[in-house]
């Protein structure tokens, strides 16, 4: 089966410093991968190469079995990858449900279906719900990561890709966030999970990557990664 | 900061602001009356006793007693004001510091200037300084009141008023009292009672606005739209005919209704998609090249006669064509550098109008540029109306307020659009925008053309107000100030943008003797805002709620640490 995405080789450098040096992995649909590996080892610069926000060097993106490498992010986000960026980056002055309307920016026209998705994102988040009107900026870490979550669903992906959803957040938000990525990957949806947390990560994932300084360093299914040991002693804190 | 909110959900707020107004009532009862009383009561006794002891052509008739005159009445307004605040004084700090302030403001003002033009404070009356102390007196109780949560205010308000004829009522009067203040301002014509007027009704709308009347005019409006903006048309349709055949303010208000089509125009590019634009004037510029070209004018170097419909339509296609060719290569920049480019545009084009004697005939400009002829209509013929003459610039001021008209209905229905909320989004974060899939090289291209287009159109009509049009008229200064008129009277709105102008057009024409002085007081100005009212004279709907929402926010962090304390 040809996988939902796969990157082949994928080269990606800021002038003349490549952060990332030639990587490879594929995700298959309905499966979560997880991409784990400490700060600046280039998880950030992968997924906005994917999502078309960066331009490789060299390399390969192959969105199903369609290069997208060289296609504009506007155009990515039509064909189906949501990529909901590092820091959240919700519009702050925007209301909560202006933010959602937006995350359906390339639905244009469909203003039934879009009203049906936003229904279905406050039933995922009814705290978003509750509090539709009130301006973004308003509201804590951990209620404005579900709002990107919910917003990066809005476009009707078939891949999401989440940069670090649980960044700066209390364990209790994070568990609420890992539960929700749970719940959608009990949907079917196809997730491309970075993050530094390695052990939430990995017990969801079917499958997961470790990236040191731009390189894949090790690949395996979920659990395999949580028992390996060079894994527990780098990522998990282990002895 | 003391006692962080435990209140996440908000839910506590009612009994929290229930309990914030009984401390303020039971702190601020006791002192704050009498003293605003009196301040009230020396402020009415100093503006109706002389304030300069000897006659000296100072206006205002400042030397009688019991005629409260120029500067004497506003105190004696404001003092007014002041005495119906105090009646519920609890909560109204803002506003009880406003009508103080604006006594205080216009007494040592008029003392300064009686003392300066009357040779030392000699010639200083008591009166004068009855009035100082009374506002002094006045700001003191103020500033012991404290000021209730904003958004329990609006609230109020808000729900207030429910039958329609009288909100429309109030609608007329507030468009009607506008056109009043307006003409009557004109009419003075001593720069410091000019001066003195405008401080009177700075404050005194201050006061207004602090006890909700902002917010209720425009929950009012909003519930009226139509009703509102037809009756705005109206009031300032009307404004011709209050001049009684008297060219000079109509061909000032001409001007004006140029340049606030511009700044609307500009409030695209800056105010709604946030790019930077120092360049700006040069599209006006362009506008009014193609326009004073294709008229045949005295001195053109093309000796073409253009109908004025096509005219405009072309000035603005061209300028949108030179939008397009500068944003192209640059809106993939960063702001500032989109900023230094723009700079650098307005520099070409009017270094390139200054040379190419050829076609724009170099610094002399292209002069007698003759009146606008529509079928037959000359525009800068007198009309009779209503028996009332109009002179010939009220022509171009109703083709003015058409082209307001027009642009607003445009800035309006962008605002709403999807391609505004996109704009917006922009504005507010462009990588998050791009990740959702805005195209945002071609948005922002848009909106630098729609700026241009519009631009363009203004720079048209202007060639015939001014008759002509010369490199010099299109200078960074002249961006400079179109980008103050747009900050000043608040970003992202269309009443802020044509109050803006008009203030910025009106002023240096009262105030002659500042003229030389005035990019410093409109540094002045703008500086002042960015500290006071950051959001402009008039705030977009969208940082209204912004700012009020971080307010509130505040509320909750500080206010039970003053509770606590009081
Ligand atoms: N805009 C940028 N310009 C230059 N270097 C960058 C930029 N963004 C990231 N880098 C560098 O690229 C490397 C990878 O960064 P990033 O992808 O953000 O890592 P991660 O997301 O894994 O923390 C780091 O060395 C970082 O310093
Ligand atoms: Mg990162």
């Amino acid at each position: 089966m040809t996988p939902m995405l796969e990157v082949r080789d994928l080269v990606v450098a800021y002038g003349a410093i490549e952060a990332v040096k030639g990587i490879s992995l594929q995700v298959q649909a309905g499966d979560v991968v997880t991409l784990i590996g400490g700060n600046g080892a280039g998880k950030t610069t992968t997924l906005r190469t994917l999502s078309g926000l960066l331009r490789p060097v060299a390399g390969q993106v192959l969105f199903e079995g369609e290069r997208i490498d060289r296609v504009p992010a506007h155009e990515i986000v039509r064909r189906g990858i949501a990529h909901s960026p590092e820091g959240r980056r919700i519009f702050p002055r925007m209301t909560i449900e202006e933010n959602l309307e937006l995350g359906a920016y390339s639905r244009r026209g469909k203003t039934a279906e879009i009203r049906d998705t936003i229904d279905r994102v406050y039933a995922l988040f009814p705290m978003l719900g509750e509090r539709r009107g009130q301006p973004a900026g308003t509201l804590s870490g951990g209620e404005q990561q579900m709002l990107a979550v919910g917003r990066a669903l809005m476009s009707q992906p078939r891949l999401i890709m989440l940069d670090e959803p649980s960044m700066g957040l209390s364990p209790i938000m994070m568990q609420k966030i890992f539960s929700t990525l749970v719940e959608l990957k009990g949907q079917g949806t196809t997730i491309l999970l970075v993050e530094q947390n390695a052990q939430a990560a990995l017990s969801l994932a079917d499958r997961g990557y470790v990236i040191e300084t731009g390189r894949i360093v090790l690949e395996d299914n979920g659990p395999a990664l949580l028992g390996n040991e060079l894994v527990r002693k780098a990522y998990l804190g282990e002895e | 900061m003391t006692t962080p909110s435990m209140d996440p959900d908000g839910s506590g707020r009612t009994g929290r602001v229930a309990a914030i107004r009984s401390a303020t009532r039971a702190r601020t009862a006791p002192l704050t009356v009498p003293l605003a009383a009196a301040g009230a009561a020396l402020t009415v006794a100093g503006s109706l006793t002389p304030w300069a002891t000897f006659f000296f052509g100072y206006p205002g008739k400042v030397t009688l007693t019991g005629f409260p005159g120029g500067a004497r009445l506003y105190t004696l307004l404001l003092a007014v004001g002041l005495l119906l605040v105090v009646a519920r004084i609890a909560g109204r700090r803002r506003a009880v510091l406003a009508c103080a302030l604006g006594i205080v403001a216009i007494s040592v003002g008029n003392l300064l200037a009686i003392a300066s033009s009357g040779g030392g404070l000699g010639a200083v009356a008591y009166g004068a300084w009855l009035t100082v102390a009374g506002g002094v007196l006045g700001a003191l109780a103020g500033d012991a009141v404290r000021e209730p949560a904003d958004s329990e205010r609006n609230l109020r308000w808000g729900r207030l008023w429910v039958w329609a004829p009288l909100e429309i009522l109030l609608i007329a009067l507030v468009l009607g009292g506008l056109l009043v203040a307006i003409v009557i301002g004109l009419k003075i014509n001593e720069s410091s009672a000019f001066v003195s007027y405008l401080a009177f009704l700075g404050f005194a709308a201050a006061a207004a606005v602090a006890l909700g009347a902002g917010t209720l005019v425009s929950y009012v409006s909003e519930r009226h739209r139509t009703v509102t903006l037809a009756a705005a048309a109206i009031t300032a349709a009307a404004f011709p005919f209050t001049q009684g055949g008297d060219s000079y303010w109509i061909r000032v208000a001409a001007s004006i209704g140029v340049f606030a089509a511009a700044a609307i125009g500009l409030n695209i590019v800056v105010g709604l998609a946030g790019l930077l634009d120092l360049g700006y004037v040069a599209f006006f510029g362009v506008g009014a090249y193609v326009s004073a070209l294709l008229s045949n004018a005295t001195f053109t170097t093309v000796h073409v006669h253009v109908p004025f419909g096509a005219v405009i339509v072309l000035g603005a296609l061209t300028s949108a064509f030179f939008g397009v060719i500068i944003g192209a290569p640059t809106l993939r920049l960063r702001g500032d550098y989109l900023a230094i480019v723009t700079l650098g545009f307005g520099e070409i084009f009017r270094i390139v109008a200054n040379n190419w004697d050829g076609l724009t005939r170099g610094p002399n400009g292209i002069s007698g540029v003759p009146n606008i002829n529509a079928n037959g209509f000359d525009f800068g013929q007198p009309h009779t109306v209503f028996g009332i003459v109009l002179p010939g610039f009220a022509n171009y001021y109703f083709l003015e307020l058409l082209l307001v008209a027009g642009v607003m209905v445009i800035f309006a229905n962008l605002n709403r659009s999807r391609i505004g909320r996109a704009w917006v989004a922009i504005r507010e974060d462009e990588l998050a925008a791009r990740a959702m899939g805005i195209n945002t090289v071609a948005l922002k291209l848009l909106a630098f053309a729609m700026g241009a287009f519009l631009a363009g159109a203004a720079g048209t009509v202007n060639a015939h107000v001014t008759t002509q049009v010369s490199p010099d008229s299109y200078t960074f200064l002249e961006s400079a100030l179109l980008l103050s008129a747009v900050v000043l009277g608040g970003m992202g709105t269309l009443p802020g943008a044509v109050l803006g102008s008009t203030l910025l057009f009106v002023i240096p024409e009262k105030l002659r003797t500042f003229q030389d002085k005035r990019l410093l007081l409109f540094g002045l100005a703008l500086i002042l805002m960015m500290r006071f009212r950051p959001e402009g004279l008039i705030a977009s709907r969208r940082r209204q709620r912004e700012l009020l929402s971080e307010e509130s926010g505040a509320d909750a962090m500080s206010q039970p640490g003053q509770v606590a304390r009081a």
